[in-house]
């Protein structure tokens, strides 16, 4: 997969798992990143940052001490009200649409990310690298799940094929350009194929691809109305 | 059995007397029954068309006769005692055998017959006066028995020897005891005897009477008979020796007569009577126990019904270890013991006169038992019922916390620990494709794509054993991602205002989780709903409705029964209903 930069990141990674976090570190010092703090609390990241740790991504686990249940998103909100614009990847071991969607309502150059993708060559590194230029990931499982939730629900019959493969990889926060990347097509016709399905779903295009990411996402977790 | 033993001035209660020691068995008590009715029967055989009987008609007598030994045989089914029924057989026996003295002649012997044809006067004084108990129990009683018997006794005597015929009326030959034969004075006697056994009579009515009058209401209940067929007997008695002495028309007479014959029966026949209305006040005993299952701990009621069963006002009940005074030592009262002397359930405090009818007591006093014992069992049945509803809930709320740590533990350490293994795989097997070694990079990968699917199943376990969506979102998010997992299309819907308990929260949560496991494994459905909702009270209303076949058993699952279970554990219910052909509803309410 290429990256959308190839310029060195300064990231900072907060995860109380200490082997994957060490793992994680590694991983990106492998790819030619920076790591300038590696944390075990989503408390000390926030700390770190609000004292002026200049940073180009994060990457988060959602859930850690003191409450083990979401202290990733709330440092994540908590860090997006304070103005912070860099980067943050979320990890998560299970993957929840709701989480998803909560995180991308924070502010673009967000991602959610289960951490199975840890072990999949270049994943990680290439989420941390869209983040960190703005752009939006979902994990594609949770994609694929709200996809076949949808599809079970609503039917999508009024989507072709070929619509439903670009609703998804657009979900997955993919930019025009990648998905005519992925699809290979050209990019004109993914741009056709995107106003198409937008239409069909009642959803107003966006010249942000962030805000078109969450709304599609919002879309499908039946959040939109 | 209960016993009920009496305090103060009472003396005990006397125990049924065993059967075959004080009562005879019942073949026994008929044959002695029979062969009396067969003496009366000879006896009016015997005296029937006699000179002296009267008008030669010995029928009346014969029926007032057996009259008294069907009230003997009653007596002796229903009396404590055996000594009533002799008596009244006694007296029978005795009366049919002033029969014998018109139609015998038996010379010698028959005047003789002055002594037992004196028998059935003592014998009314003793019914009269032992009358419920069976017993003299009075020394005043006692005295007047044997004053009676006494005088009796003399007066034949006496009779035999002055009166050359006996009786003077049945015209017979001449005593052969006549020794000191003087008609004047005999006939003088007989005055004297007629008053001074009226004296008798109005003495023992007199004493039944003020008894009677000066009893409580207990007493009046059943004494009442006895006075009043012993006034009537006696009233009879002074009618019909007036007749014998005067002048009277021969119609009134022969009135007077019958009504005379009749009187016999009368004190036999009342105190059988009173007899039976004891028993049937005993039989109201049950409606105690039909007080007492009615209240809770209405104690009070108790006392109310103990005073209508004992027909005693005065009565009432005494808990061990109370205030109140007891009037245990004032005249006419008694306390009567419930439960083992030495431990006590409560005590009777009733009329004295109420000893007389100590089965009603006995009665009484075992459905008192009864009450007692069923109003402690009953609270500790309660008391025991709700520490296992505790305690099953403490199970629950044990098993949920072992989940949830379970699954934290899982998360924590193996999950982690196997994202790293796979990570740092990942990083080798991509070196070892760096250093060209691609058949260790392959072999690699693929133990990577083996640790990434063994990752997913502990994942869905650990979801399995605690969703960690619900910890930190609730019921709405975390029913939400169930439905989105259920294979049938499901619309989740959470109305609620604020978060429940957490063991209520994970209740709902597997509810949902189980039923909608159901509706994908056996519903064939096409649409799902899950509702759940509050009421005003905070009561918890959960639903899960699908348009499948129906057909869902409780009984036949183990799943349903165990969600019932655990619904049942924190104080909820279930209801299912599930026609076949008509989808399924399984409905949950829990209490706020």
């Amino acid at each position: 997969m290429a990256s959308v930069e190839s310029r060195v990141l300064r990231v900072a990674v907060a995860d109380d798992a200490v082997l994957l976090r060490e793992g994680v570190v590694q991983i990106l010092r492998a790819n030619g990143h920076q790591v300038v703090a590696s944390l075990g609390s989503a408390a000390e990241l926030v700390e770190q940052i609000e004292g002026g740790l200049a940073v180009d991504a994060v990457v988060l686990d959602i859930r850690m001490p003191p409450t083990h249940t979401d202290e990733g998103i709330v440092a994540l909100e908590q860090l997006r009200a304070g103005g912070f614009t860099a980067g943050v990847l979320l990890l998560s071991t299970y993957a929840v649409p709701a989480y998803a969607v909560r995180a991308l309502g924070s502010g673009s150059g967000t991602g959610y990310l289960l951490k199975d993708r840890v072990s999949d060559s270049g994943t990680l590194v290439a989420a941390v690298e869209r983040v960190a230029a703005g752009e939006s990931v979902v994990d594609p499982e949770v994609v694929s799940l709200l996809v076949a939730e949808r599809t079970r629900s609503d039917g999508l019959d009024h989507l072709t094929e070929r619509e439903r493969e670009v609703l998804t990889l657009m979900a997955e926060g993919r930019s025009n350009s990648g998905i005519a990347r992925a699809l290979v097509v050209s990019l004109k016709t993914v741009e056709a194929h995107i106003s198409r399905i937008l239409a069909k779903l009642g959803l107003e295009d966006s010249p942000a691809d962030h805000r078109r990411v969450l709304a599609v996402v919002r879309w499908l977790e039946h959040t939109d109305a | 059995m209960p016993s009920v033993r009496s305090s103060g001035r009472a003396t005990s209660l006397p125990r049924p007397a065993p059967a075959g020691a004080g009562r005879l068995p019942w073949p026994l008590r008929l044959l002695i029954l029979g062969a009396a009715a067969l003496v009366c029967l000879l006896s009016a055989a015997v005296g029937t068309g006699q000179p002296g009987a009267d008008d030669g008609n010995g029928l009346p007598w014969l029926v007032g006769h057996l009259a008294g030994l069907a009230a003997a045989g009653l007596i002796w089914w229903l009396a404590p005692t055996a000594a009533p029924g002799w008596v009244v057989i006694g007296y029978t026996l005795a009366e049919s055998a002033y029969m014998w003295s018109f139609g015998v002649d038996a010379g010698w012997a028959w005047p003789l017959l002055i002594w037992i044809s004196v028998l059935p006067g003592v014998a009314l004084v003793w019914l009269a006066l032992a009358f419920p108990a069976g017993r003299l129990r009075r020394g005043f009683d006692r005295r007047l028995v044997i004053m009676a018997s006494t005088y009796l006794l003399c007066y034949a005597t006496v009779t035999l020897l002055l009166n050359p015929q006996y009786p003077l009326d049945a015209g017979h030959e001449r005593s052969v005891y006549a020794g000191l034969a003087n008609p004047a004075l005999g006939s003088l006697l007989g005055q004297v005897h007629a008053g001074v056994m009226g004296l008798f009579a109005v003495v023992v009515a007199g004493v039944v009477l003020l008894r009677w009058a000066r009893s409580s209401g207990a007493a009046r209940q059943v004494a009442f008979i006895m006075p009043v067929a012993f006034v009537i007997w006696l009233v009879i008695g002074v009618v019909w020796s007036l007749a014998r002495l005067s002048d009277w028309p021969q119609e009134l007479r022969l009135v007077v007569e019958d009504l005379n014959v009749f009187s016999v029966v009368f004190v036999p026949a009342a105190y059988a009577t009173g007899l039976i209305r004891m028993r049937t006040l005993r039989a109201r005993a049950v409606d105690l126990v039909q007080t007492g299952e009615t209240t809770e701990t209405g104690h009070d009621r108790w006392d109310g019904s103990v005073k209508t069963v004992l027909g005693d006002r005065t009565a009432r009940l005494v808990w061990p270890g109370s205030q109140r005074t007891t009037d245990r030592d004032a005249r006419g009262r008694a306390m009567s013991t419930v439960g083992d002397a030495d431990a006590p359930l409560v005590y009777i405090e009733h009329d004295a006169a109420l000893l007389d009818n100590p089965q009603l007591l006995r009665s009484v006093s075992a459905s008192l038992r009864i009450m007692i014992d069923n109003e402690r069992l009953t609270a500790e049945l309660r008391q025991t019922l709700r520490e296992v509803n505790r305690s099953r809930l403490r199970i629950v709320q044990a098993a949920d916390e072992a989940r949830r740590r379970a699954e934290r533990d899982l998360h924590d350490g193996s999950q982690q620990q196997l994202f790293s293994v796979a990570l740092r795989l990942r990083m080798a097997s991509d070196e070892a494709r760096a250093d060209g070694q691609l058949a260790l990079a392959e072999g690699l990968e693929t133990t990577i794509d083996q640790l990434a699917s063994a990752i997913k199943e502990l994942r869905e376990l650990a979801r399995g054993l605690h969703p960690a969506l619900l910890a930190e979102g609730g019921l709405g998010p975390a029913l939400a991602e169930l439905g989105r997992r259920c294979t049938v299309v499901t619309r989740v819907n959470v109305e609620l205002r604020e978060r429940p308990k957490q063991l209520i929260e994970s209740t709902v949560y597997y509810f949902v989780s189980e039923c909608l496991a159901n509706v994908t494994k056996y519903s064939l459905a096409t649409a799902c709903d899950v509702v759940v909702s509050a009421d005003a009270d905070g009561a918890l209303l959960v639903m899960v409705a699908d348009n499948g076949v129906g057909g869902a058993d409780p009984a036949a699952g183990s799943g349903l029964r165990r969600l019932a279970d655990r619904v049942d554990a924190v104080g909820g219910s279930m209801r299912v209903e599930s026609q076949s052909g008509q989808g399924t509803v399984i409905s949950m309410e829990l209490p706020a």
